[in-house]
């Protein structure tokens, strides 16, 4: 029980009373997990990640992370056992340089700045962006800021990802840098998206999201190439998979 | 409406200074920064909204002419009077370092004029008071457009004061504000119609982000009374001082000024010397030729202190009154000396 | 390239003047602060009719313009949008000092000095602040501030302004843009979409706010985060830097410096 990172039961949420956005969702993660969380638009993915990090508090049902249940005295140690990948990179990334931006969780954290240094130049090297280093926010491209982004969180060391729509306006170049570095680490992973390729490439199993809830739960392979299930609830093969080019007239 | 560094003696810009950092320094201590952490980004970002909506080009209708946003009243109206003056005062700033609006030096009058102005007496005197029975459109455009043309008429007639207690123009005090108040009536009436679309469209798409939208806001309306007060004071406080200034210092006496650079001296500036002497702090030449400039200097300095000593002492004798009046305030005075 | 645009190429300008690495750039941004406002204090303090003396403050812009390497025209630019303000409220001098003045056998208005005054005054406080955020880039500045006790969160949502500024600026772009290309032949925005254009842009900017304070708050942040720690001690060159330009500002000040070495010059050559 004690590998469990997540852990999820009958969750019910709404922003207006009567709207429901979520209802009954349950699943569990496990340390070293990397999940998928597919849905069409509006399925409920982005709402899902930001309960799990307290961003959506007034929710029912029950709810642990690390073992800790999501409550208002336990969301300091939860946020920073967890880093969260902002869908937009302007967001998430609100200083002005580089440096400044993976160093903010490290001050943040108390550290020293030769502690801070040590982590910032730790989480861009794993990025593979050290050159960025010192340069502006404004001057990236979107897949730079992407990995910016991805280093930003890297640097609270944390164990447990959360990357909402990570592929997001990237050029494939980009996108194949991103899943390469998705695959190097070693975190437990989550990944809302609907680029149902980069979910077959970076991870083992996936949820599937729709009509508020939880509708399947499994291998990725198995639901990534289950065609029925797929266009039931809004979504399409993965490309890769499609082995005959569709063309629509 | 941005003064401009070469308007201003460092007397004047040092006062206005004063009174601008004692309204942020007020300011900071009522906003609870360290309560609600949320207030910085929203701060931060709403000072960049507030810089680029100034960019959009209104059309006036029925003239080929645009009107443009300044913003003070509309920032106060989402963010409340104090956060909203602290993040005029980062738009300034950006504004004075970025593009030449205003200047360093002038920046303590462009405080004052334009975000003291717009979001403390158009937030608490104006929008606060109407919006106590609930917000209508009705009473979102009255209180926009009452708002920016009051705020715009006090704050041009601010640039008068300041500009004629600096002795920079000889344009007479009269014809100055003659000129100044009916063109920012007319732009304060865009301006005010302008913001009351913005607020109407806001309240309509997403009430709960005006100010006083929620019951607290408006209940917390008690003490609007003291704190009419003490921003009226305060205002008055500046207006006098800038008059007094005007009055009591003419910093060159012209004979002095055009026997140097030409070398005759032109009669007339005996008798105001006199005068002069007798009314300011330090007679502002103290001694002739070279010496000059450290008499000035020394002046200018007892000025900037003795403002802004009134103008603190009279805001802590405004604070000490209202801590012995209203049991609330009480609670809020000791927890301010907690913090601080 | 509209308003907007252009306002967004001078913000990226002048970021990449302050990141230049220079010698310049490199003097300790407090000094650098100090010495602008104190230039500043110093040249408006000049009498109305002392145009010689006011004139002779243009050694500090014109020494750091060479020393930074900044291009003259561009900086001349920068003056255009301030000026005008400034000789509005100048001619006023012309109509209404109508005291007389003789400089080299001919009688002019007092007036016309007290304009040419008031008008270089502009330019050179003008020229001072550009001269700061040019070698000094805003963290620096703000860094600066930090120094000088600024609360932190004012320091943090300041820079966010800066941060945010750009972004914001293109989605006003983008939008009238938008707006124009269906409203062809209109000058700006057309009442009827007022609210609902700057509304649109006061939502995003809101929700915006939120996302950046979603990311602080995921990342640590309490509500006191100390910007720039950057341990940048006051160096001998910097103090030496602030009492030479500090000393050269009383200097000037107090002596007619330019009349003085016009009379030493004059009596070489006599």
């Amino acid at each position: 029980m004690s590998d469990l990172q997540i852990e999820v039961k009958n969750i019910s949420f709404a922003y207006e009373k009567g709207r429901e956005v979520l209802s009954g969702v349950s699943f569990t993660v496990a340390k070293g997990e990397s999940v998928g969380l597919i849905g069409a638009n509006g399925a409920g993915k982005s709402t899902l990640l930001k309960l799990l990090v307290g961003l959506n508090p007034g929710f029912s049902g029950e709810a642990c992370l690390f073992g800790l249940p999501l409550e208002k005295q336990n969301l300091a140690e939860i946020r920073s056992r967890t880093g969260y990948v902002f869908q937009d990179s302007d967001s998430q990334l609100f200083l002005n340089t580089v440096y400044e931006d993976v160093a903010f969780a490290p001050r943040n954290y108390k550290m020293t700045e030769a502690e801070t240094k040590e982590r910032v130049l730790h989480a861009l090297e794993l990025t593979g962006i050290p050159h960025l280093s010192s340069r502006q926010i404004y001057k990236l491209s979107g897949g730079e800021k992407k990995l910016v982004s991805i280093a930003t969180v890297l640097s609270m060391t944390p164990e447990l990802i959360l990357f909402d729509e990570p592929s997001i306006a990237l050029d494939p170049k980009n996108r194949r840098n991103l899943i390469r570095i998705l695959n190097s680490m070693d975190q437990t992973k989550v990944i809302a998206s609907h680029d149902l390729d980069l979910i077959l490439d970076t991870c083992g199993r996936t949820i599937l999201l729709s009509d508020q809830t939880v509708v399947c739960d499994g291998r990725t392979e198995e639901i990534l190439t289950d065609r029925g299930l797929l266009e039931a609830h809004g979504l399409e093969l993965p490309l890769g998979l499609q082995r005959t080019a569709h063309r629509p007239e | 409406m941005h003064m401009a560094d070469a308007l201003v003696t460092p007397a004047v810009a040092g006062a206005m200074y004063a009174c601008s950092a004692v309204a942020a320094a007020y300011s900071i201590r009522q906003v609870r920064l360290e309560e609600d952490a949320k207030k910085v980004p929203v701060m931060g970002v709403m000072g960049a909204f507030v810089f680029a909506a100034q960019m959009i080009n209104f059309t006036i209708p029925g003239t080929g002419s645009s009107g443009h946003l300044c913003g003070g009243m509309m920032l106060s109206a989402v963010l409340g009077p104090y956060a909203g003056f602290l993040t005029l005062i980062g738009v300034l700033l950006v504004q004075c370092l970025l593009f030449a609006d205003g200047g360093l030096l002038a920046l303590g009058c462009n405080i004052w004029n334009m975000a003291f102005y717009g979001c403390m007496i158009g937030a608490l005197l104006i929008w606060k008071p109407m919006m106590k029975k609930g917000i209508t459109k009705g009473r979102i455009a009255a209180a926009s457009i009452l708002g920016c043309v009051l705020t715009l008429q006090l704050g041009a007639f601010s640039v008068v004061l300041e500009t004629t207690a600096s002795h920079i123009t000889e344009l007479p005090f009269a014809a100055f504000a003659a000129v100044m108040q009916p063109i920012h009536l007319l732009i304060g009436l865009v301006e005010g119609l302008i913001t009351a679309a913005v607020l109407i469209f806001v309240h309509e798409a997403r009430p709960e982000l005006l100010f006083c939208s929620r019951k607290e806001d408006r209940t917390a309306g008690r003490f609007s009374f003291g704190t009419t007060l003490k921003f009226l004071g305060a205002a008055a406080l500046v207006t006098g001082g800038l008059l007094s200034l005007a009055a009591s210092s003419n910093p060159d006496g012209l004979e002095w000024s055009v026997e140097k650079i030409a070398g005759t001296a032109e009669p007339g500036g005996g008798a105001q010397n006199a005068v002069q002497e007798k009314i300011a702090l330090l007679p502002d030449y103290a001694f002739r030729g070279s010496e000059s400039a450290f008499g000035t200097v020394v002046s200018g300095i007892a000025g900037v202190l003795a403002v802004a000593g009134l103008c603190a002492g009279i805001c802590y004798f405004f604070k000490f009154l209202q801590k012995h009046r209203w049991a609330e305030v009480k609670e809020n005075g000791a927890d301010r000396k907690g913090s601080s | 390239m509209g308003q907007t645009g252009k306002a967004v190429h001078e913000v990226h300008r002048l970021e990449q003047l302050a990141a230049r690495d220079q010698w310049v750039n490199r003097i300790h941004p407090l000094v650098k602060f100090f010495l602008t406002v104190g230039y500043l204090a110093v040249t408006v303090s000049f009498p109305a009719y002392d145009l010689a003396g006011t004139a002779g403050m243009a050694v500090y812009p014109l020494a750091l313009l060479i020393l930074a390497d900044l291009s003259f025209r561009d900086t001349g630019k920068r003056l255009r949008l301030v000026l005008p303000f400034v000789l509005l409220i100048g001619l006023g001098n012309l109509f209404f000092d109508r005291n007389l003045v003789q400089i080299g056998g001919f009688t002019i208005r007092a007036g016309v000095v007290s304009m040419a005054v008031l008008f270089v005054k502009g330019t050179l406080c003008v020229l001072a602040s550009y001269l700061l955020i040019a070698t000094t880039s805003m963290e620096k500045l703000c860094y600066a501030f930090g120094i000088l006790h600024f609360p932190k969160a004012v320091i943090t949502q300041f820079l966010l302004t800066w941060r945010y500024l750009t972004l914001l600026l293109e989605e006003v772009n983008r939008m009238t843009d938008a707006y124009a290309l269906r409203a062809p032949g209109q000058k700006g925005i057309r009442m009827k979409a007022w609210g609902s254009l700057a509304g649109q842009l006061l939502l995003r900017s809101m929700d915006r706010a939120d996302g950046v304070y979603e990311s602080m708050l995921l990342r640590g942040y309490r509500g006191d985060y100390a910007y720039i720690r950057e341990t940048a001690p006051l160096r001998g060159r910097d103090a030496a830097w602030l009492l030479f330009w500090g000393a050269l500002f009383v200097l000037f000040r107090r002596f007619p410096v330019l009349y003085l070495a016009g009379a030493g010059i004059g009596g070489l050559l006599s």
